[in-house]
């Protein structure tokens, strides 16, 4: 039978997609929120390689002491990974973590935003 | 631009089964949506953990993006309710959405709480978007040792 601590270390490694929601604010500025409840700055860890963006957030309030009467709540660390094209600049890659939910703010690069083409006359 | 979730997909069709057991096995890792107990629970509701420990009860509830003040934490005749609504979300109404997995809108939990619990020492705290809430047993509740008396 799996001790406590084997079990709460299995949990701790299961990984869960956080829910997230992504949307374009203002010109060339994508914002991601993912919900990753119990997650501190601490073990928040994001890492850009290749156009691959990969977020992990280790949860630590798994499988609390006592024994549980209801349990909903997934036990399980958060993990996602997204590829970013060309269109973003890596650079200006920003990100904050407040109440459990985690921001990433993504930028277009320059080139990339659309802009007004004059005609000129000839 | 595009966001592509990210696949480690390789070429071939042999793969392609490989990826569609994968994405059957993934169904389950998705938040899932929240059953209703409660009667005046709604479709969607946060969940809950309830941990009972030697000398209390614990309720942990996941809110992520919840605004502290709003939380609303009220214990009457054995039942707490946890009240809220929920605002996350895109700071400006011309933010164009591409993808949306969370919910946002009023929720209510109510559980029915077992006896013995002392309501008038309830602590809740609010970090890192969960919510618990501490219930001491009261004296009578709580285990305790008997001691064997030798004649």
């Amino acid at each position: 039978m799996a001790t406590r601590e084997t079990e709460r270390k299995q949990d701790q490694e299961r990984l869960l997609r956080p829910a997230c929601l992504v949307c374009e604010e203002g010109e060339g500025s994508i914002v991601m929120k993912l919900e990753m409840p119990g997650v501190d700055q601490d073990h928040l860890e994001l890492h850009y390689e290749d156009n691959t963006l990969q977020l992990t957030g280790r949860r630590e309030d798994v499988l609390e002491e006592g024994s549980y009467l209801i349990r909903e709540r997934r036990p399980g660390s958060f993990y996602q990974a997204y590829t970013l094209d060309n269109t973003i600049d890596p650079q200006t890659i920003e990100a904050s973590l407040a109440d459990g939910v985690l921001t990433v703010r993504l930028h277009r690069k320059e080139a990339e935003k659309p802009r007004k083409i004059t005609v000129k006359s000839g | 631009m595009a966001l592509i979730r990210w696949y480690d997909r390789g070429p071939g069709t042999a793969d392609s089964f490989d990826w569609l057991r994968r994405e059957i096995n993934e169904l389950f890792d998705m938040p899932r949506t929240y059953d209703r107990q409660g009667v005046f629970d709604r479709a969607s509701s946060p969940s809950i953990d309830v941990i009972e420990r030697p000398e209390s009860f614990v309720i942990k509830c996941d809110l992520p993006g919840v605004d502290k003040q709003g939380l609303d934490i009220s214990i009457a005749a054995g039942v707490l309710s946890i009240k809220g609504e929920k605002r996350l979300q895109h700071s400006s109404e011309k933010a164009k959405v591409y993808k949306q997995e969370t919910w946002e809108g009023a929720f209510q939990r109510t559980i029915a709480l077992p006896a013995g619990v002392d309501a008038g020492k309830v602590e809740a705290t609010y970090k890192d978007g969960v919510l618990s809430v501490l219930i001491p047993k009261t004296e009578e509740a709580k285990a305790r040792r008997i001691e064997l008396k030798s004649r």
